[in-house]
């Protein structure tokens, strides 16, 4: 007769062996090799991290003049494909790389057959940018990569803090519009505004967001600088033309109008420390041209 | 002179101040909460502001709200006046001039103006594009229901519903392909609101819309008699296709025009010209005007709440309008078929 404890014995070793053999057979976490992003925000975050060669398709906003930081960058065999299920199941992905603004039922569909999808947080400060750039390195298995991303745009944030800080003068009111929008707290163009030495006029609204303002509210605010997003090829003239309130404004009489292409106002990504420099070089005229460190 | 005339004296006067008064609140309430009422009201009479920057005062009252103001007095008078108009022509209560595809014509235009870029090179080319929009709609719904056979009121509507329906779908096509930053721009005009127009937009409205509403005055014996039926107009010795026409060309000018500046403000058409029969009969000669009147300070009031309700945000009085106008069509819906029903 066998002894019962004895075989119990025999089976618990028997089911541990088990378990470290078979711990020591499963494969190491493989990092993604054909990502889909279907957002502008994920197709810029790739580009600064992943070699192009892993990913599989990117939002057609990729290619757009107005508002894409990343124009160029993508070569026409990474397919353009709008946040649809099957064009984008159709590039077999291992990762789909999504917005917050995307259609949750898209991803929804996406997630269910069995595709890891990826939301970006997000993203309207610094920190929120830092954090973003490191659980994508860690996601995609760069996280080297993301941390001289991360290092590089401490430098430029430095330089240009560095920059901005002998100004004297009490910081201008900066009033962001673009096609009836303005960007009040908690918005990229928040922190681009302060990093360029200026205060956003439209958190004295209560404004947080981006929100379509009433143009007779902008006119009595009276900002100091008035920062224009519109595409490449509008001029000042124009947008003043096209919504005569504006062209009331101190800021706008006076000519501190600083006109600038959308892609650098609504990035969520280091290409807004460029819209910052130019900003800065704008509020501060006596302030020496600022280089942005570049490099790893 | 005679009690009726007399209380039609009254009912009149009563009905042109409706449009000074509205004016008057619109100039001096709601909008930027830096302005005071009282401040706006000074700048209005032509007196110096007492709490803030003169100047900023006199830009917002005169620049800003007074083009808006005189912009939705015409535009009410013109939605109303055509609705008068077509809802006797067409012998349909529930008829206005967004059932004959202008609306979806105008918007068509519009955003085409928007999405193409041309709204940046000249803001212009939105109410242009906007106003050969709603009057190629109209056009194709006459041609289209012409070629039908007669132009039957029932034609006629159909086909602008029709019209109206393909507007709206390459409308929906054009916003796909819209960049994110411009779709705010494209719903509030989308939505009716007379948010950032100027006098050039008004010196581009006011021929047309005044045009127009004095057209369907002139033509308002053959409006009473279309109103009673085909056969009665043709017994009354009307040619009632070309009395159909000239009607159609005066509301292409006056609902095109207005629709053009301030985008398809839902239900005026409808609401207004019902509010006022109750109050001054059926007759054209009476019914158009006051319908004009009764439109013009009736949308300024609207816009008025709209800015007083919510300050921040600059809701679009197309929404207030259709916020009042469910109920009212719901109402008239039930009223209408009680009384089929019953006849």
């Amino acid at each position: 007769m066998c002894d019962p404890r004895r075989m119990l014995a025999v089976f618990a070793a028997l089911m541990l062996g088990t378990g470290v053999a078979a711990a020591a057979a499963s494969p190491a976490p493989v990092a993604p090799s054909r990502v889909c992003s279907v957002s502008l925000a994920g197709d810029e975050l790739l580009a600064l991290l992943l070699p192009v060669g892993r990913v599989a398709c990117v939002s057609p906003w990729a290619d757009d003049e107005a508002t894409s930081n990343v124009r160029g960058r993508y070569p026409k065999d990474v397919l353009r494909v709008a946040a649809h299920v099957e064009p984008v199941l159709g590039r077999r992905p291992d990762l789909v790389i999504a917005a917050p603004w995307n259609n949750g039922e898209f991803l929804e569909q996406i997630r269910r057959t069995g595709v890891p999808v990826h939301v970006i947080r997000s993203i309207a400060s610094l920190d929120e940018m830092r954090a973003e750039l490191r659980d994508l390195g860690r996601l995609l298995g760069v996280e080297a990569r993301a941390r001289e991303v991360v290092a590089r745009l401490d430098r430029q944030v430095a330089a240009l803090r560095a920059a901005v800080a002998p100004v004297r003068e009490p910081p201008p009111r900066v009033l962001s519009f673009s096609h009836l929008v303005v960007a009040g707290d908690d918005t990229s163009v928040d922190t681009l505004i302060d990093l360029a030495g200026g205060v956003n006029a439209a958190r004295e609204l209560g404004i947080s967001g981006h929100r379509k303002a009433p143009l007779e509210a902008l006119v009595a605010l009276d900002p100091d600088v008035l920062l224009l997003g519109f595409e490449p090829g509008v001029s000042v003239e124009q947008v003043l033309a096209a919504y005569p309130p504006l062209a009331m404004t101190r800021a706008a009489r006076e000519g501190r109008v600083v006109l600038m292409p959308p892609r650098l106002l609504t990035t969520v990504t280091p290409h807004l420390l460029e819209g910052a420099r130019r900003l800065a070089e704008a509020l501060h005229p006596d302030i020496a041209p600022i280089a942005l460190p570049e490099g790893p | 002179m005679t009690a009726s005339r007399r209380r039609r004296l009254v009912l009149f006067g009563a009905l042109a101040g409706m449009p000074l008064v509205a004016a008057l609140v619109g100039m001096v309430v709601g909008g930027a909460a830096t302005v005071s009422p009282l401040d706006a009201f000074r700048a209005v009479l032509g007196l110096e502001p007492r709490s803030i920057a003169p100047d900023l005062v006199h830009a917002i009252v005169w620049q800003i709200r007074a083009p808006r103001v005189v912009l939705l007095l015409l535009a009410g008078a013109a939605f109303a006046t055509s609705g008068a108009a077509l809802q006797a022509c067409l012998e349909n209560p529930l008829a206005a001039p967004s059932l004959l595809g202008l609306s979806g014509g105008a918007s068509l235009g519009a955003v085409a103006a928007y999405v193409s870029g041309l709204a940046l090179v000249q803001m212009m080319f939105v109410p242009v594009l906007a106003f050969v929009g709603a009057l190629v709609a109209l056009c194709a719904v006459y041609a289209i229901a012409w070629t039908a056979g007669r132009p039957t009121p029932g034609a006629l509507l159909l086909t602008g519903v029709a019209v109206g329906s393909l507007s709206s779908s390459l409308v929906s096509v054009m916003l796909l392909s819209a960049g994110s930053h411009r779709i705010h721009e494209i719903f509030a005009w989308l939505l009716g609101s007379a948010e950032g127009r100027s006098w050039q937009h008004v010196r581009l409205a006011v021929l047309p819309v005044l045009a127009g509403i004095a057209l369907l005055l002139v033509a308002r014996r053959v409006i009473d008699a279309l109103a009673l039926g085909e056969e009665h107009a043709i017994g009354a010795g009307v040619d009632v296709l070309r009395a159909r026409l000239f009607v159609f060309g005066a509301i292409a000018l006056a609902a095109g025009g207005a629709v053009s500046v301030v985008g398809p403000v839902a239900f005026v058409g409808l609401m207004v010209p019902h509010a006022v029969r109750g109050l001054v009969g059926s007759p054209a000669r009476l019914l158009l005007p006051a319908s004009a009147l009764a439109g013009a300070g009736f949308l300024v009031l609207c816009d008025a709440l709209a800015r007083v309700v919510s300050r921040s945000v600059d809701m679009p009085v197309g929404v207030v309008t259709a916020l009042a106008g469910v109920p009212f069509f719901l109402v008239l819906l039930h009223r209408t078929r009680r009384s089929t029903m019953e006849a």
